[in-house]
């Protein structure tokens, strides 16, 4: 179909995985650590402040998990699912 | 993505270290010179070096300087003992203000005691070490928010590097005591990994609490239950207008706060650093006294950063009441111990000590990392403009940087100290050089211009303690018989920086001649 170079399918693949980490792993760690919040047994602030700490672990987790599997597409589905269901959750929550 | 697990790594921990690699170094050498930020500032106000020994006396003169200088509106005083760390009494007054973006804002306004007498000592203006520390934390003429982001973005690269630095180097503590020296690209390795792991602990401690720090401002989706307790506070405090009362208004001089100050030491069994004096010349003026310096970890109540605080009426002396804070959660309980370790505010003099040689640390880790970069990559790709671009924001960004802070506290002494706008020319003998430095490698041949600026750093730098000496009271010699621990010791720094930039030019030019 298309016909790329190497170079130029392994600079698209560097620059989606960066997209992906950079905003994706914001996002999807965002949405983790919202709900974390409403789930913790603590005041909110103090729970605020858990899931706060928490999400800079994760998200750094996100980014060695982005760079590491082997196929981009892995590492679309690996960030785009838990943060999906994050999302929903956090979505379904809102409008009960 | 790489075929290997620790190759990806060791690509994520590349372009994410050189990316913002040269504002990580920016944020590691302003911060590892933060921890004596109060240091700088005394050093940096000669009229001030003569005030060495404290008279618990001059406690009461300062509050009659206060009384007779600070404005009527001033709605509270703050008297801050000497301590090992600052040899001058600041007596300091707050007007508030209404900013309309941001409320209510006080308006401080610092002056320096000699700690002896309580005279005045009509201290030079100066952003001190308070202007390192704000570049540190949010940069210069830009949005303070815009800054901290900026600075929030590069600590988590930093972050992410230093945690695929571990993942990378399998046999870290291994690597940790080699050193191959003249060997060009592999010597800079043996020297990153060695500053990396020296204080691996310290460098994953400082970029994890550097972004608790800026947790409000990079979450900012979690926020409003921080925000909630403050935003009702301010709403109530921009409803009661500012009462101006003057200062006849009733005759006073208040108690002398000497009997004060020793009935505090004793029912908290600390020294007292700090006296706050609000209602001043009023029938409530009253009297907060806090202790000078807690080597507590976690504090109770971060706000106050302080276990205890004792109140008197200042009209009568009367012991109003002891105040002690609310035990908290664990998760604060450790937030709370993050950020006091990375602002050192528990630390003696000697544990300030080992947090700046590890600040030191990362700054070479931080630099070696970067020329490492240049060595390998930039010689592989092959591009004689990018590789000349990087050069320069190396030897700029490097020792360009040192070289303006040095100019920096040249400029505090030899702009006059009446001038009229001191302040912002000592910025300007900052940022010029800082300019400078950039400059000067486009034009000259790498390794030359390298050299240059090393040498430049070590001139600038092992002359410090003759500028001190040349244009105040004060000396090195003087300093230790006096007993000024915080001059000496800051013309003593330099003099090290100097004779270690100097071992460091002549290094770099013997790999020159080969």
């Amino acid at each position: 179909m298309f016909n790329y170079s190497a170079k130029t399918v392994y600079r698209l693949d560097v620059a989606s995985r960066t997209v992906l980490a950079v905003l994706g792993g914001y996002w999807g760690c965002a949405a983790f650590t919202l709900l974390l919040t409403g789930l913790l047994p603590y005041d909110p602030k103090t729970a605020a402040l858990t899931a706060n700490m928490i999400f800079f672990l994760i998200y750094t987790c996100v980014f060695i998990w982005v760079f590491a599997v082997k196929k981009p597409l892995f590492a679309w589905l690996g960030v785009g699912i838990p943060s999906a269901v994050c999302g929903l959750i956090l979505l379904l929550r809102g409008a009960a | 993505m790489k075929e290997k697990f620790r190759q990806s790594m060791g690509w994520l921990h590349t372009w994410s270290g050189l990316i913002l690699g040269w504002l990580i170094f920016v944020i590691f050498f302003t911060g590892t010179l933060s921890y004596f930020r109060h240091e700088i500032t005394h050093w940096m106000q000669p009229e001030t070096h003569g005030s060495v020994k404290f008279d618990p006396a001059a406690v009461d003169k300062a509050v009659d300087y206060l009384k007779n200088n600070a404005p009527d509106e001033a709605a509270g005083w703050l008297i801050a003992l000497p301590d090992e760390r600052t040899k001058t009494i600041e007596a300091s007054w707050r007007v508030l203000r209404i900013d309309p973006k941001y409320g209510i804002r006080p308006e401080i306004t610092q002056n320096f005691l000699d700690a002896s007498t309580g005279e005045n000592t009509n201290a030079r203006k100066t952003h001190g070490g308070e202007f390192l520390y704000r570049f540190h934390i949010e940069l210069y003429g830009m949005d303070k928010t815009l800054g901290r982001w900026i600075i929030g973005i590069a600590t988590m690269a930093l972050f992410i590097a230093i945690i695929t630095g571990i993942i990378l180097h399998k046999r870290i503590f291994k690597d940790f005591f080699v050193f191959r020296g003249n060997k060009g690209v592999r010597s800079w390795i043996d020297a990153h990994i060695f500053a990396a792991v020296l204080a691996l602990p310290y460098h994953i401690m400082i970029t994890y609490s550097g972004l608790l720090l800026l947790m409000m401002i990079l979450l900012p989706w979690n926020t409003e239950e921080f925000l909630r307790e403050y935003k009702e506070m301010r709403a109530k405090m921009m409803s009661q207008p500012v009462e101006v009362i003057p200062s006849d208004y009733e005759a006073y001089p208040p108690v002398s706060l000497v009997p004060l100050l020793k009935d505090a030491e004793e029912r908290l069994g600390e020294k007292i650093g700090r006296i706050y004096i609000s209602n001043p010349g009023r029938r409530n003026m009253t009297a907060q006294l806090v202790p000078s310096r807690s080597d507590k970890i976690t504090y109770t109540d971060r706000s106050r950063s302080a276990e205890a605080v004792v109140s008197y009426n200042l009209r009568n002396g009367r012991f109003y009441g002891e105040m002690t804070s609310e035990p908290v959660s664990a998760a604060y309980s450790i937030f709370n111990a993050f950020s006091t370790l990375h602002v050192a505010r528990f630390a003696d003099t000697f544990m300030r000590w080992l947090f700046f040689i590890s600040g030191v640390m990362g700054t070479v880790m931080t630099a070696t990392g970067l020329i490492i970069w240049t060595q390998k990559k930039a010689k592989a790709a092959d591009k004689p403009f990018g590789r000349k671009l990087v050069e320069v924001l190396n030897i700029g960004g490097i020792t360009g940087l040192a070289a303006a802070t040095a100019a920096y506290f040249w400029a505090n002494r030899f702009v006059p100290a009446a001038a009229e706008n001191r302040m912002s020319l000592e910025l300007w003998a900052f940022f010029g050089v800082w300019a400078l430095t950039f400059i000067h490698p486009a034009i000259r041949d790498r390794k030359k211009a390298w050299v240059d600026q090393l040498w430049l750093c070590a001139g600038l730098y092992a002359l410090i303690p003759a500028v001190n000496a040349l244009t105040s009271s004060m000396n090195l010699f003087k300093a230790f018989s006096a007993g000024n621990m915080v001059v000496a010791g800051f013309d003593l720094t330099a003099l090290a920086a100097g004779v270690l930039f100097a071992v460091t030019a002549v290094i770099v030019s013997g790999k020159e001649a080969k």
